[in-house]
């Protein structure tokens, strides 16, 4: 599981854990220490050689202006001569949310304070470009021509618990495998605060910002192409439009994403006798499980559940993008059909999503029984539709599907969740994931 | 202390032994709160109270009721009148006469056990702790019990399942302590209460299977309408059978009242609209077939035309909220 470096979780969690909690943060934070200082030679190397750059890292804050107390940090770093800064969308989160009433600030390592604007932002990608007023002294950050190889040593720099700038290093394992959009996967342990800081190689150069971190010394940077088009393609929103760039941002990479999907044949897997679904794409993967070494099992289950991956970080309780599906077969091996129904009787669907209702209008679901075609099967089909609206990005959607096959002695379910999706290509994902299912 | 009471009424021949309550009274009326209850529409809820002093003499009062209650023959007001054991009271068609538990007709008896607090069972403000620390009990699992994970419904729902539960509890209370006060009398109507509370959960499944097997939604829907029937049926019989100690008017309209809760609840409530948790589990009732919204089978291409009902619905759901939104901020500016 991957997890933001959310500098504002992180602190709650400081705050309220208990005290040997907190002894294990000291004592982590201790043992960083020693760790970066038992491998002198390039953590000073890489110091010295990237101290007259530290000038162009900042410490990225949201400042609530009627509290004047800053309540999200982050780190960016200057991408152009002119006063252009890097950071992570996710760091400036709640200003894009909520613009009314927020500020954004820079804090040198100078202890310089200043105001910074929200230029454009790159929500599938976790990039912001912000711009720092006044300009800087005209220094600024390379933007490495080509993608770091595997192997080559990485400096992540930042600003993890706001201790100030942090060097960590580590080694680039090329782009993360299964996933839709690129990442480069670094060995390195990126902390809460670093978010946004740049990823520099042996020359200085950014080939990354820091991004997340999946814990024990997985982390993931967003490639400098990232960072390039979006300063290239950079054009100034107004805080009224941020929303409708957020949906637009999402419906362009969804219905791609989707798209290629559907012009694909789909991998199939066997589950039981069925042919369900499987790991449709590269990005998609399946995991599967069954109670079969339980002699006493009263009914045999057989379970598959498969995901995207993806989740687009759009607010602190709001992510999005998931491409979601599960199967479960379940036989009555002992039990009479009265009791076997009774107990498989009562499931639970749930979104795979997170979203209040804030974000979200509540699910309107239809039921539908399925036409019998055949009833010397003795079973029948049973769909459940739900559908949820993005109430501020609109035109996208949240859809729940459950469908069930069920006979006197078995139970078939297949479910799937889109996140933030548009109606069309929903209607069209149903209909081929109906087909594969044979269904229709 | 304690009193035997013989009641000779129209609907009532019975010889009840009491013990004094906390304060040192007895209460006679038609309420099942009542220490001695009176089986006649005529009687007041609480008609009478007699009570002891420190000398051990009995007194007695009529607590403004409707028709009056008279003693040995001459009429009873709020005044407190001295009773002797034998004497005898008159409250609407019943006919009372007290005795002293020494009196050599109430020695007969067998010694009442335990009245105190089966008597507190049928007490209102036992009823109401009671009634709140299960409401509460239930808030706590529902709610807060999993870290907050279900929103609260709307306000009517809510208002309208406690209301239920009050009611249950009451009358889970109330016969409590009657039972226990050996006050009851066991008719076919609780035979039938009995076997129809037990059943229904099983003959509810049994209705599931029934229609899942014969393969036929007709047949199911039926099936589930004649229980229905049969069950709104049924309680309005149990309801108007047992509360013979009613007006005919208000025997009809207790007897009606459950039945008419019942499909509120059922058919009016689900129309106001409900807020689903949001993005937390939702039940939906799966696997069974719904015994409400029922139809028959719809070919898999007529699909995509209900949901796109769906969009439609929180798409203007979505346009609302977002209207609010911009005149609040509007508001604001």
């Amino acid at each position: 599981m991957k997890c933001f470096l959310s500098p504002a979780a992180a602190s709650v969690r400081l705050a309220t854990s208990n005290p040997a909690a907190r002894r294990h943060a000291v004592l982590g934070l201790w043992l960083l220490t020693l760790v970066l200082a038992s491998v002198p030679a390039r953590a000073l190397e890489g110091t010295e050689r990237f101290s007259e750059q530290y000038d162009l890292i900042y410490q990225i804050r949201d400042i609530a202006s009627a509290a004047s107390s800053k309540s999200a940090i982050g780190s960016g770093f200057a991408i152009s001569a002119d006063g252009l800064v890097i950071t992570n969308y996710h760091v400036v989160s709640n200003y894009v949310r909520s613009p009314r009433g927020r500020n954004l600030e820079y804090l040198d390592q100078n202890g310089n304070t200043g105001p910074l604007t929200l230029i454009d932002f790159d929500v599938i990608n976790d990039l912001a470009l912000l711009r720092r007023s006044p300009p800087d002294h005209g220094k600024f950050f390379d933007i490495a021509a080509d993608e770091p190889t595997t192997g080559e040593i990485i400096y992540a720099v930042g600003n993890p618990h706001d201790l100030g700038i942090t060097l960590v290093f580590g080694a680039s394992n090329g782009m993360v495998e299964h996933s839709y959009d690129p990442q480069i996967l670094f060995s390195g342990s990126l902390n809460p605060g670093m978010s946004g800081g740049p990823g520099l190689n042996e020359d200085g150069q950014v080939v990354g910002v820091n991004v997340a971190t999946a814990g024990s010394q997985l982390s993931f940077l967003v490639p400098a192409a990232a960072v390039r088009s979006l300063v290239n393609g950079r054009r100034t929103l107004d805080p009224e439009e941020f929303d409708l760039e957020i949906a637009a941002q999402l419906k362009t990479w969804q219905r791609n994403r989707i798209d290629n999907l559907l012009n694909q044949s789909w991998a199939t897997k066997a589950l039981g006798d069925r042919s369900v679904p499987g790991e449709i794409r590269n990005d998609i993967q399946c995991w599967g499980s069954s109670n079969d070494g339980d002699d006493d099992a009263r009914m045999r289950r057989l379970r598959m559940s498969c995901d995207s991956g993806n989740r687009i970080f759009i607010g602190s309780r709001l992510n999005t993008g998931q491409i979601h599906f599960s199967f479960d077969e379940t036989t009555s091996l002992k039990l009479p059909a009265y009791r076997f129904h009774h107990m498989i009787g009562g499931q639970r669907l749930r979104a795979d999503n997170a979203a209040t209702d804030n974000d979200v209008t509540p699910y309107r679901c239809e039921a539908d029984f399925l036409e019998q075609n055949d009833r010397a099967t003795n079973s029948f089909r049973r769909v459940t539709y739900c559908v949820r609206a993005y109430k501020r990005l609109a035109g996208l959607f949240d859809i729940l599907f459950l469908g069930e096959h069920n006979g006197s002695d078995t139970s078939f379910s297949a479910h799937y969740t889109l996140a933030g999706i548009e109606q069309d290509l929903a209607a069209a994902f149903h209909e081929r994931f109906l087909a594969t299912l044979g269904w229709n | 202390m304690e009193l035997a009471f013989d009641v000779q009424g129209r609907r009532q021949a019975q010889l009840l032994v009491a013990g004094a309550n906390s304060d040192g009274t007895w209460r006679v009326g038609r309420a099942f709160t009542a220490d001695i209850i009176i089986r006649d529409p005529a009687v007041d809820a609480v008609q009478l109270e007699f009570w002891h002093d420190e000398d051990d003499q009995l007194w007695v009062r009529d607590c403004a009721s409707t028709n009056g209650s008279t003693l040995n023959g001459k009429p009873l007001g709020a005044d407190a009148r001295a009773v002797k054991s034998g004497a005898t009271l008159a409250i609407g068609t019943t006919t009372l006469q007290v005795y002293r538990r020494d009196h050599p007709i109430a020695t007969t008896l067998p010694t009442q056990t335990a009245p105190g607090w089966s008597t507190a069972l049928g007490r209102v403000p036992v009823i109401l702790a009671a009634t709140t620390v299960g409401a509460a009990t239930q808030l706590f699992f529902h709610y807060l019990g999993f870290g907050g994970e279900y929103e609260l419904q709307p306000a009517v729902r809510e208002l309208f399942g406690y209301g239920m539960q009050v009611l249950g509890w009451t009358l889970f209370w109330g016969i409590a302590a009657r039972l226990l006060r050996g006050e009851f009398v066991f008719g076919p109507q609780w035979t039938i209460g009995a076997l129809l509370i037990g059943l229904t959960p099983l003959l509810d499944e049994f209705v599931a299977l029934i229609g899942f097997n014969l393969q036929s939604l007709t047949a199911y829907r039926t099936l589930d309408a004649v229980m229905t029937a049969g069950v709104l049926v049924l309680g309005l019989y149990l309801t108007y059978s047992l509360t013979t100690h009613f007006s005919r008017a208000r025997r009809w309209a207790f007897a009606i009242a459950p039945a008419a809760l019942l499909m509120v609840s059922v058919y009016l409530i689900p129309l106001l609209g409900s807020r689903e948790p949001v993005g937390s589990p939702q039940t939906l009732g799966l696997s069974r077939p719904p015994s409400l919204q029922l139809r028959s089978g719809v070919p898999a291409a007529d699909l995509v035309g209900r949901q796109a009902r769906l969009f439609d619905a929180v798409t203007t759901l979505a346009e609302e909220d977002r209207d609010d939104a911009s005149t609040a901020v509007a508001l604001d500016g």
